[in-house]
């Protein structure tokens, strides 16, 4: 017998449960036989063969019933289900890998933390993503299997959903995460250089320090408002991505977050003795000019930088009350 | 138009036809081959890969039985109508012309 027929029937019958398997290669056996002449040419073998159409096909059909994971019927509930879990996996494995992050924090320089930081949130993220797929489909594929055994197919007019409120001040709950997942990680990052890599952030030349930036004294005192701050950011997106539409369950906290963290910021860069005088006498000498001169100039810059913070803020906290007012208009 | 939605609607409407089709013509026994052959001889276009696998399932619903030829040269699988095959085939013949009574009621064009 021609080997391309034995397989052909191979590769049909490698599809069949074990039961089939013999019969069923007998029977294709004698049908492509009657189908071929006595002494059939290579050409003509394979013109039957694809006259029968491809195994994949064939072995279907002899199966006889659709064979699948998630049943056609709970596909799109499938899908729905899966993007919410999707959701909370991963707000969760962001802020757990964010926090076990700085928990084991031992780099010991500034670029191996937020490349620590990223890795460790990244990586948490995708382990939580897998899981969630996994656990999803494992129990659709259950919840399908049994309902292929059940032929009862009874629903109750009492248990069709509500029509949801039509709403012009959708959120897009893709947006929302990745917010979350770039506010969590940078908070974190940034918390992060205040409390243990403020060193790093100093005026070098080949390699000699010679003035740090930041005035230890004051920027410890700003930590406590940072780590708020980042709690509070994590506490507005989640509300975001419950909610999902512009209402006064989010604008409310997401206003008080926009106003309080702009203060922080204002207050910040606006702080006397933000920058180290050792900073102001370095750039006062490498550009010939005096101290008070740096000093005023830098202030100066920042009242802009912190007007500039506030027109921002104030912008996009009007722009959220009109969605928001719009939204409730339209129910 | 698009060609392919029409292609698929023959292909739809054509396959509750085949089970009736198939059991009509085994009233005396005939193999795989010979059948997909008598099938074609009367106009209806069959794939013998739609064909093998629906002998089987009919006779694994009890409505064919089978037996094997090993006398010949080459073996052959004979079907033949089961005592219940013949009764469904009476009934889905009686359906069908029903169906065709229907069809004609709400297709043929009033004079």
């Amino acid at each position: 017998m021609n080997q391309w027929i034995e397989r052909y029937i191979y590769a049909v019958v490698k599809r069949l449960p074990e039961s089939m398997k013999k019969e069923v290669s007998e029977e294709l056996r004698a049908n492509i036989s009657d189908m071929l002449s006595d002494k059939p040419t290579d050409d003509e073998i394979e013109a039957v063969l694809k006259k029968l159409g491809s195994p994949r096909v064939l072995a279907n059909n002899y199966r006889g019933k659709d064979r699948y994971v998630v049943s056609p019927l709970y596909y799109d509930d499938y899908i729905n289900v899966l993007r919410i879990v999707f959701i909370i996996f991963a707000v969760f494995s962001v802020v757990f890998g964010a926090i076990d992050a700085v928990i084991s924090l031992d780099s010991s320089n500034l670029f191996e933390m937020i490349f620590e930081v990223f890795g460790s949130v990244i990586s948490g993220l995708f382990e939580g993503l897998f899981q969630a797929f996994a656990i999803v489909t494992i129990i659709f594929w259950i919840i399908s299997y049994v309902s292929q055994k059940s032929t009862c197919d009874e629903w109750k007019v009492k248990d069709l959903p509500e029509i949801p409120k039509a709403s012009s001040a959708k959120i897009g709950r893709t947006g929302s995460v990745v917010g979350l997942i770039f506010g969590v990680t940078f908070s974190v990052i940034w918390v992060a250089i205040l409390m243990r890599y403020l060193d790093y952030f100093g005026i070098y030349n080949n390699g000699t320090y010679l003035a740090p930036i930041f005035n230890q004294n004051v920027t410890d005192m700003f930590i406590p408002y940072y780590i708020a701050s980042a709690i509070f950011v994590l506490i507005v997106s989640l509300l975001k991505i419950y909610y999902a539409e512009w209402r006064l369950e989010v604008t409310i906290p997401y206003t008080a977050y926009q106003i309080l963290s702009a203060i922080l910021a204002m207050v910040f860069v606006t702080h006397p003795d933000l920058i180290h005088p050792d900073l102001f006498s370095w750039i006062a000498t490498s550009v010939e000019t005096t101290v008070p001169e740096v000093v005023n100039g830098f202030t100066q810059g920042m009242k802009g930088f912190a007007i500039f913070i506030a027109i921002v803020t104030g912008l996009d906290i009007m722009g959220t009350w009109y969605k928001t007012f719009k939204g409730s208009k339209a129910k | 138009m698009d060609e392919s939605i029409l292609v698929n609607m023959i292909v739809e409407l054509r396959r509750g036809t085949q089970i009736i089709s198939v059991l009509s013509q085994l009233e005396k026994n005939q193999y795989g081959y010979s059948l997909l052959q008598s099938l074609d001889g009367k106009g209806v276009k069959m794939e013998a890969g739609t064909l093998y696998p629906l002998l089987r399932r009919l006779e694994s619903q009890g409505l064919l039985s089978s037996e094997w030829d090993t006398t010949e040269s080459r073996p052959r699988k004979y079907y033949v109508l089961s005592q219940e095959g013949k009764q469904i085939l009476k009934q889905l013949k009686e359906e069908w012309k029903e169906i065709v009574r229907e069809m004609n009621s709400l297709i043929v064009e009033d004079k």
